[in-house]
């Protein structure tokens, strides 16, 4: 019994923690909302933007792979805005923060350069803001490679308050942090020293627009969306018929692992999960005993069904698990990764060596053959 | 209206031979236009001499699963509003729907069965306005609870005249989920028939007629009527307001997500449960693709993806209405702020 309790509580852990990854990342696309929704809805800023690209590619400055920030503004009278938004920070940041500053611009869809106005800013927000000395750190490095663009460092938080819930973007009071170019209006908003704020009754238009920021997606979020959302545009009429008539089909779902690189591109998404985050997703519905990855076929079989039962684990929160498929969903991931734990994802082939291969001709026979 | 008095002659000749016969009439909403829809449900035109007279033309639906094999059809009779059909089937309905969502899966979510909630069903129940509504009985009624942890589906076998069935579903927050009733029609004559709130009304005994014209002119009306707002949603948001502001407390959102998930063939994932409400989800019946918000306690928001029809915003509606009472629809679109208004919080 006291083993089961500990397996209990431990499924308790993994299961807490999962959850916690799916809510920040959500905090993430709420603020790519708000910046989106912000450049829509305040009249004098909608009315100075050209361009709001959550999808665009920097040229790299060495390499030949793009940096892909959050989101890249251009506005009229030769502005333009690099957003990039991070959790908390990391010490990859300071290297990425330098990349971005030192691109001469962005890479259009036929791959052509589209170079960056002399008003040219780089945003960059947390929701934990990082402390003095990280920032130092960075705002060096920035002095060591003479870097004169302005950096500016923000904070955002969905804060909860008496006339609702509101994204908040506060520009970082350090002493080195930039500060936005005041001739732009959205400029002069991240400069001010009370900060922004802007409504979940306001963003929430924008909301539905964001399946991934520039980074992939974690596999939790992306797991959950593509069954939720990407899954039924796998389905033929006959898989349709059957999911209106009874909410299930009766034989998995087979989806070729070569075909992952054509995802769905459902309607009213501008920035749609990758290929990388569908098999990440997958993979995620595997561990979740949801898929099965028949490895020699190289194809997945997806159970697909729109009720899905929760693991029974006393520890869990049954109120959330009985009622919701992301709870349910992290639930029996978790239930699975403590209890029984599948091997990982689609690799090389083992070779095993034959019975003949093993036998030992180094040591001379004990027995020796005439 | 020669065509209907056929029709109608045949049924009641039908009824009279067997003692527990269903006709039923399938719902179906759609606003291709005749010929489109015939070709989207695969409708094959019937021969003069038909089984069921007046029919115009007829589906054949087989279903073949390793557990089970069987076949329907489905007659689409020529009286009907232009954009309710009728489809008119011998098979009992709890067989035949099986095979209805299979004849509308064939023209992806640009035909459906409309969902026949509370208010339909009790407007229904008047066949001849002359009468009122307490001489119609109801002579069994299934109705379920619209929170899952106040218990099982109710079935009243005898609940007595049709005011007091409603008022008490009503009184006590049930979704009505099927009512048989008998309803007078004219002299001391009566009509039975059950209306189901998947979206068909079955005929039993007694004159055919008036059941007929009432589905056919008032019910299709106001089907319509119901689903008008819903027509001008298309990608914009569907504001549902409640009087009461009975999203403050954040408890309230399980019952929302129950609401959704208890539409039939529907996943719901939520996104997000705290401080704000949004899930998104996905009705196979239908094909419709939402997310749902709720950013103000007393209004919950719509947004349709890809090809969503009204009925899919009828459906959800029904099935929030039912949690949480009657709401307002409205279609709503983002405000403009000015630069100081984001400055000052105001936004």
């Amino acid at each position: 019994m006291a083993g089961n309790k500990e397996t209990d509580e431990q499924i308790r852990e993994v299961f807490n923690e999962k959850f916690k990854e799916y809510q920040a990342f959500d905090r993430t696309l709420d603020a790519l909302a708000s910046l989106r929704a912000i450049c829509k809805v305040v009249k004098e800023i909608a009315a100075e933007t050209v361009t709001c690209d959550f999808r665009a590619r920097l040229k790299p400055v060495a390499g030949a792979e793009p940096y892909t920030p959050d989101a890249v503004i251009r506005q009229l009278r030769e502005h333009s805005f690099v957003i990039e938004l991070k959790t908390s920070w990391d010490h990859s940041n300071v290297e990425q923060i330098v990349k971005y500053a030192k691109s001469p611009g962005t890479l259009q869809s036929d791959g052509t350069l589209l170079s960056f106005p002399k008003n040219h800013c780089i945003l960059v927000g947390y929701q934990n803001t990082p402390d003095d000395k990280h920032l130092d750190q960075l705002f060096n490095r920035l002095k060591e490679e003479n870097i004169a663009i302005p950096i500016v460092v923000f904070r955002y938080a969905l804060e909860v308050g008496t006339p609702g819930n509101r994204m908040f973007f506060s520009r970082v009071p350090h002493a080195r942090n930039g500060f936005c170019l005041s001739s732009s209006s959205l400029g002069k908003a991240f400069n001010s020293a009370r900060g922004i704020l802007i409504s979940d009754d306001v963003f929430k238009f924008e909301r539905a627009a964001f399946h991934r920021a520039s980074d992939s997606a974690p596999p939790t979020y992306a797991g959950i969306l593509w069954w939720i959302v990407y899954v039924r545009y796998y389905l033929n009429d006959d898989q349709k018929a059957e999911m209106a008539e009874k909410g299930r089909l009766s034989s998995p779902l087979m989806i070729s692992v070569d075909s992952l690189d054509n995802v769905p591109i459902p309607d009213g998404v501008e920035v749609t999960l990758t290929p990388k985050d569908v098999r990440n997703g997958l993979e995620f519905l595997r561990q979740a005993g949801l898929a099965v990855l028949k490895k020699q076929r190289r194809i997945y079989e997806i159970d697909l069904k729109t009720r899905i039962l929760p693991p029974k684990v006393t520890s869990l929160p049954t109120d959330i698990i009985e009622q919701d498929i992301t709870a349910k969903l992290i639930a029996r991931w978790a239930t699975r990764k403590v209890k029984s734990p599948i091997s990982d994802r689609l690799g090389k082939k083992k070779v095993l060596r034959g019975r003949r291969s093993r036998r030992d001709y180094k040591s001379g026979y004990l027995f020796p053959i005439d | 209206m020669e065509q209907l008095a056929d029709f109608v002659s045949w049924l009641e000749s039908q009824a009279k031979h067997s003692p527990y016969f269903a006709g039923t009439f399938w719902l179906i909403w759609s606003h291709l236009e005749e010929s489109l829809l015939v070709k989207a449900l695969q409708l094959v035109p019937v021969s003069k001499i038909c089984e069921v007279p007046s029919a115009d033309s007829i589906a054949h639906v087989t279903i073949t699963t390793p557990r089970f094999k069987g076949a329907a059809s489905f007659w689409h009779l020529p009286f009907h509003h232009p954009s309710v059909h009728l489809f008119f089937s011998r098979m009992k309905p709890c067989k035949a729907v099986r095979f209805v969502y299979r004849l509308t899966a064939r023209a992806r979510g640009r035909a459906q069965l409309f969902p026949l909630g509370h208010d339909l069903a009790r407007s229904c129940a008047r066949l001849n306005p002359a009468y009122p509504l307490d001489h119609t009985r109801v002579l069994r009624g299934v109705s379920y609870p619209s929170r899952p942890e106040d218990g099982g589906a109710e079935i009243n076998l005898l609940p007595g005249n049709a005011v007091t069935f409603f008022q008490k579903v009503e009184d006590e927050g049930r979704i009505l989920k099927l009512a048989k009733m008998r309803s007078p029609v004219l002299h001391g004559e009566t009509c039975d028939f059950t209306i189901c709130r998947i979206g068909y009304i079955s005929y039993h005994r007694g004159k055919a007629e008036p059941l007929l014209r009432t589905i056919v002119d008032r019910l299709s009306k106001e089907m319509i009527e119901a689903a008008r707002p819903f027509q001008q949603a298309d990608h914009n948001f569907v504001g549902l307001r409640f009087g009461n502001p009975v999203f403050a407390d954040m408890r309230s959102f399980h019952n929302v997500l129950h609401a959704l998930a208890r539409v039939p063939r529907t996943a719901v994932a939520i996104i997000h449960a705290n401080p704000y409400f949004h899930a998104t989800l996905t009705n196979y019946e239908d094909g419709g693709e939402f997310d749902v918000f709720i950013t103000d306690p007393s209004t919950i928001h719509l947004q349709a993806r890809g090809e969503s029809s009204p009925a899919s915003f009828v459906r959800l509606h029904n099935s929030l209405c039912e949690a949480f009472t009657e709401a307002r629809v409205s279609i709503e679109h983002p405000k403009m702020y000015s630069l100081r208004d984001l400055l000052d919080g105001r936004v």
